[in-house]
């Protein structure tokens, strides 16, 4: 296989494991030079990432980070690291409203900000902001979640159209329920397998096809497409 | 190295030129068999590409071609051909209405018939039809091809929905603004000049931008994507300017 991301610098958070480390294994493997951050000073990353500690709900160490990645200047930026937790929506507690915010809001935006301008200078860049379906749909509980998520696909948007002419797109990808730790920690099988019959495709995704995609929209073969929130979902979100 | 799309075999409608000759030339790169159609025997085509003659505003045509998709029972299938005659509303002649829809939307829904028990069988099936941001988004004079490709839209995520036990993916590309035949008839240069400079990224797309995500989207790499209409517009749907 080639190598389409030979000499391109990328930045992925939340590496270590899930949807993030198949994102940073593929863009290794693509050629890339990836440096991936977790929440744990010796946090396992895939072969050949180098490792950055971060925390994104402690605004003093999103700031560290973002100095860091201005000055990486990376060629791609995925921001994958994400926070949910269901909640009836009269017993979210007011902790967990700003820390999703920071962590699924503010830091992606933050870090977008700190490599637009390395991006302008390479005159190209690459931002993959990783969301949700609930950023899309609904489903009971998922208010400050699905806010947070939707509020990142507007403001990448913007992002898209301002830096259009110097090169940079930018896009959401939207995975649906997806087989990671995080998942299988949570539900039991009689639970995955009632969510894999939900949708269309009778399974869940898996973290590679995330990943897959978010390579490909990070790479040189896409060239047109900009500001949009892309459904990586086997059709559960037009399904009912 | 191994071609990606060896040993599958594509159908292309609207292969002689613009965004289907593009997405021709780029299945048969990564290895595909493609037989691309046009309305003319002997069209233009490239090269190494099988062709069929299909008049797709012409039932018996569409219908005979169909017999063939069925015998031929391709892995890959793009609806690409098209028509656009900007009418406005009170203008709109019903007969003209008839033809764009049975282009637009009559075919590929036959096509798409013809080709899915090859592809159930096969246990493996990409079907992309191409859309328009006249779907999503609505400009005088567009309700004619606008509402045939919504329902192209409609009509794909449906089909998604049914195909996808059976690992067949459908999904609609909408590209934007493109340099196209089509859109020189539509658009003098001055004005076209004027589309660039409305979309964020200040130019129109090349048919080999559009043709990259539908040669993605009908590829192996793609596992779990199915239902969407992707959007190939520089960023035009998103962007308002005063």
């Amino acid at each position: 296989m080639g190598k389409p991301l030979a000499g391109k610098i990328a930045v992925v958070t939340g590496a270590s494991r899930g949807i993030g480390r198949a994102i940073a294994e593929r863009l290794v493997a693509d050629g890339a030079e990836v440096h991936g951050t977790s929440t744990k000073p010796d946090g396992k990353l895939p072969g050949g990432c180098t490792h950055h500690q971060a925390r994104f709900d402690d605004p003093a160490s999103l700031e560290s980070f973002a100095g860091a990645v201005a000055k990486l200047a990376p060629h791609i930026l995925v921001n994958n690291v994400g926070v949910t937790k269901p909640y009836p929506f009269e017993e979210i507690p007011e902790a967990h409203f700003r820390e999703f915010h920071r962590v699924n809001l503010l830091a992606p935006i933050r870090l977008c900000k700190a490599a637009v301008p390395g991006m302008k200078r390479h005159g190209w860049g690459r931002i993959v902001n990783i969301t949700s379906i609930w950023g899309v749909s609904a489903r009971a509980g998922r208010a400050v979640n699905g806010a947070t998520k939707e509020g990142l696909d507007v403001a990448t948007a913007s992002v898209a159209c301002e830096c259009a002419p110097h090169g940079i797109l930018a896009n959401c990808v939207a995975p649906n329920m997806t087989e990671t730790e995080g998942l299988t920690s949570v539900y039991g099988p009689d639970k995955l397998d009632e969510l894999a019959r939900s949708v269309p495709m009778k399974r869940l995704c898996k973290p590679e096809e995330v990943a897959a995609f978010v390579a490909w929209l990070a790479g040189p073969e896409n060239t047109y497409i900009t500001g949009q929130h892309l459904m990586i979902d086997g059709g559960f979100s037009r399904f009912c | 190295m191994t071609k990606s799309l060896s040993g599958k075999l594509a159908v292309v409608t609207g292969a002689s030129r613009g965004i289907g000759r593009a997405i021709a030339e780029q299945l048969l790169a990564q290895g595909a068999e493609v037989v691309g159609t046009s309305t003319k025997a002997g069209g233009d085509f490239p090269k190494g590409c099988r062709h069929e003659a299909v008049r797709l505003d012409d039932p018996a045509s569409v219908a005979s071609f169909c017999r063939t998709v069925e015998t031929l029972a391709p892995h890959i299938l793009v609806n690409n051909a098209g028509v656009a005659n900007p009418q406005t509303f009170e203008a709109i002649d019903d007969a003209e209405f008839r033809r764009v829809h049975e282009i637009n939307l009559m075919a590929p829904m036959a096509i798409c018939r013809a080709a899915l028990p090859g592809m159930k069988r096969h246990g493996w099936g990409r079907i992309v039809n191409i859309s328009s941001i006249w779907g999503p988004m609505s400009r005088v004079a567009r309700s004619t091809y606008a509402s045939s490709k919504a329902a192209l839209d409609g009509m794909s995520g449906c089909l998604a929905a049914e195909a996808a036990p059976h690992g067949v993916l459908v999904n609609c590309v909408a590209p934007g603004f493109t340099e196209t035949e089509m859109i020189k008839t539509i658009f003098p240069p001055d004005k076209r000049a004027a589309l660039a400079k409305s979309v964020p990224m200040k130019r129109l797309a090349q048919p080999e931008e559009i043709a990259k995500a539908v040669v993605w989207l009908a590829g192996v790499q793609n596992g779990y994507v199915t239902g969407q209409n992707i959007l190939v517009d520089g960023g035009l749907s998103r962007v308002r300017e005063t």
